[in-house]
């Protein structure tokens, strides 16, 4: 797989986070996960199962620890992209 | 490249149902057998498989290597109890070097890397740990968590086992010492270190494998339940290996992420016993889309048990519904209740059998703590009153006893609803360093108070409530305490301002409230605090938390001036119905997983 480009992540991610989020608000890079679209670890997992199938990877749960922003979210899936 | 095998679910031995002196000699009988423990990782794949007698014989081998550390008989050995092989390599082999095991939490939240710290450093300075160890991928949190403090050894299972075995005897742990220290809440400022004999988790285990579960040849357990809860460790790590069953593991936090393959596992490996609390259940049925392509058979499932928290029958009847048409037989329900401070199990329903409900007048109930059972079907009694499904937590295991007794300690009668007090062999010996919590619950006489509200009818128990303040969400436990803490800690927030809750939700299942008293009356200074209190709690606790605002003086009291919760939870609930009469929003369900 070649490596996916940060702007294309960012298109998948935004528009899952909206289904789960279920709002209709806009997606920046700073838009933080827990505060501002309502996610904890239990809802953040049921949308992980669909971020691995999409981007074919294993997400390492412990990087749930110290993810806050969409950005840290995008960084985290083009890191493990480019690493598998 | 080898394809591995799960170990057989027949163990080639004769069953023996946990009638051993000590958690060491139920090991060494085991060994004898082919069964074990097999480990999936999170696309459902067999990863690792350690049968009884590989694990008896890592066990004693890393066993000699931790006695060349001299720690003393007994030192606590923490350990972040991932579900991977290390865990129980690492459990036993304490268990045969005389020496505590104290399994730790190793769960993660979101953007929760302070708090799973904190609660870490927590735990080891209050279980005195000389030691720690923890999978690669835990180590940093390890780490930090113990900068400050004055371990031995802190490292991962490699680390320990480059140490030098030393040639001596090993001298397993007794019947009247400490199995392991079991921590029963994640609280960073009130962790209760359980300790259990060896007499008296050996006990529990006979218990529950011959009593409880009524274990036969062919039985395979399947379990995704955390190493660090009473319910994980006692009962699929230490139950199965004590009646030489195999199990099948799945880490909690790939359950959570793909619930089917729990199912997919009891359908494969033909599993007939497992567990959960009703929010596994509940996951379940919400998440599993049912592909007929792909169909479950659960036919083998004979005991689906229940327990660790309050059991609501409706999320039971809904994944009997769906599971069905795979298989599933809702008479494979099993009601439990049992506690950590009873090494696990207190009572079990009978098997076979379902759930049974009591059905009672919740009118009667809240008004006389009595629960007069109604014996029609409409829902209503004889005068009309609202009705309440209680689950039939069946009869105490043979050796124990249950009373309820009310507030004053007088012993009530049938169908009263008091305190719950069990005594008998599986009872803990206190908790570790902490004499004056050990004296709040246990009595000279071995009385365990055990802080539920219940009664008996007929020798069984019906579990209606907590006197303890403690909040059960998704099976974890919480001290309103620490939620508490957090909303002091805001400069607007004064100490004895903020009172933390459960309350049950619309679906069944519990959830936080804090009702918070603040005077402001700006909506965005108010509508600000609210969200501050949501986040912290997010990332400090790991859970979402519904934070009502009310004006100064709200809170109730008791006479001694203590916050009551039972009365903020009383007056939070004729809120709500008030509210909910007057048109506005019920309970927000959004904030509820």
């Amino acid at each position: 797989m070649t490596t996916l480009q940060y702007d294309a992540i960012f298109q998948q991610i935004e528009a899952l986070l909206l289904e789960y989020a279920q709002l209709q608000v806009p997606i920046q890079d700073d838009t933080d996960l827990i505060n501002d679209l309502g996610f904890d670890s239990l809802k953040l997992m049921e949308m992980l199962e669909e971020v691995e199938d999409i981007f074919d990877i294993t997400y390492p749960l412990n990087d749930l620890s110290n993810l806050h922003t969409v950005k840290d979210f995008v960084l985290q899936i083009q890191q493990i992209v480019g690493g598998e | 490249m080898n394809t591995l095998n799960p170990t057989p679910t027949e163990s080639h031995i004769a069953l023996r149902n946990a009638d051993f002196p000590n958690l060491a000699a139920a090991l060494d009988y085991a060994a004898k057998g082919d069964s074990g423990f097999n480990f999936y990782d999170g696309r459902g794949k067999l990863h690792a498989t350690l049968s009884y007698s590989e694990l008896r014989q890592e066990a004693q081998i890393l066993a000699r290597r931790l006695l060349g550390l001299q720690l003393g008989r007994g030192a606590r050995v923490a350990i972040v109890a991932e579900t991977h092989p290390d865990f129980p390599r690492f459990f036993f082999a304490c268990q045969y070097a005389g020496l505590t095991p104290v399994p730790l939490p190793a769960s993660i939240h979101l953007g929760g890397h302070k708090a799973y710290v904190e609660q870490l450093q927590g735990l080891l300075e209050k279980s005195h740990a000389s030691v720690a160890v923890a999978p690669v991928e835990f180590l940093p949190y390890l780490q930090e968590a113990t900068k400050n403090l004055k371990l031995e050894l802190v490292g991962t299972p490699q680390v320990f086992d480059d140490l030098e075995e030393q040639l001596v005897e090993l001298r397993p742990l007794q019947a009247e010492e400490a199995a392991y220290l079991q921590y029963t809440s994640g609280s960073t400022r009130f962790p209760r270190g359980v300790m259990v004999s060896e007499a008296a988790v050996m006990h529990n285990l006979a218990g529950i494998t011959k009593d409880g579960l009524k274990v036969r040849q062919g039985d395979r357990c399947v379990s995704w339940l955390p190493y660090y809860h009473d319910m994980g460790l006692v009962g699929f790590v230490l139950a199965p290996l004590a009646a030489q069953l195999s199990v099948d593991y799945l880490a909690t936090r790939d359950f959570a992420m793909r619930p089917r393959l729990w199912l997919g596992l009891m359908s494969n490996n033909r599993g007939t016993i497992s567990f959960g609390p009703p929010f596994g259940y509940e996951l379940s049925s919400r998440r599993v889309r049912l592909d007929s392509a792909k169909p479950f058979d659960l036919s083998a499932w004979r005991v689906a048990g229940v327990g660790a928290e309050t059991i609501q029958v409706e999320i039971l009847d809904a994944f009997a519904e769906k599971l069905a048409p795979f298989g599933f037989n809702r008479k494979a329900f099993v009601a439990s209740y049992g506690m950590a401070e009873c090494s696990l199990a207190v009572s079990f329903a009978p098997i076979d059998l379902g759930i049974e409900v009591d059905e009672i007048d919740a009118e009667h109930l809240s008004a006389y703590q009595e629960a007069l059972p109604i014996t029609d079907n409409s829902g209503k009694n004889s005068a009309g009153c609202r009705t309440k499904k209680l689950v039939n937590c069946g009869i105490p295991l043979p050796g124990h006893e249950i009373v309820i007794r009310d507030e004053s300690g007088q012993l009530l009668s049938d169908r009263k609803c008091g305190i719950i007090h069990v005594r008998g062999p599986s009872v803990m010996s206190g908790y570790f360093a902490d004499p004056v919590a050990t004296d709040r619950v246990l009595s000279a006489d071995g009385w365990l108070n055990t802080g539920d509200i219940g009664y008996l009818c007929s020798g069984s128990l019906m579990i209606t409530g907590r006197e303890k303040d403690m909040i059960i969400i998704n099976g974890r436990n919480f001290w309103p305490q620490d939620l508490e803490f957090h909303a002091e800690q805001q400069p607007e927030i004064r100490p004895g301002d903020a009172s933390a809750i459960s309350v049950t939700a619309d679906n069944g299942l519990e959830i936080a409230v804090m009702v918070v008293q603040y005077r402001e009356i700006d909506e965005n200074k108010r509508n600000e605090l609210s969200a501050r209190l949501t986040r912290i709690i997010r990332e400090e606790i790991g859970i979402n938390c519904v934070i009502e605002l009310v004006p100064a003086h709200t809170l109730p009291r008791t006479s001694s001036g203590k916050l009551s919760r039972a009365g903020t939870q009383r007056d939070y609930l004729s809120r709500q119905k008030e509210q909910a009469t007057n048109g506005a929003a019920s309970l927000p369900l959004a904030a509820v997983v």
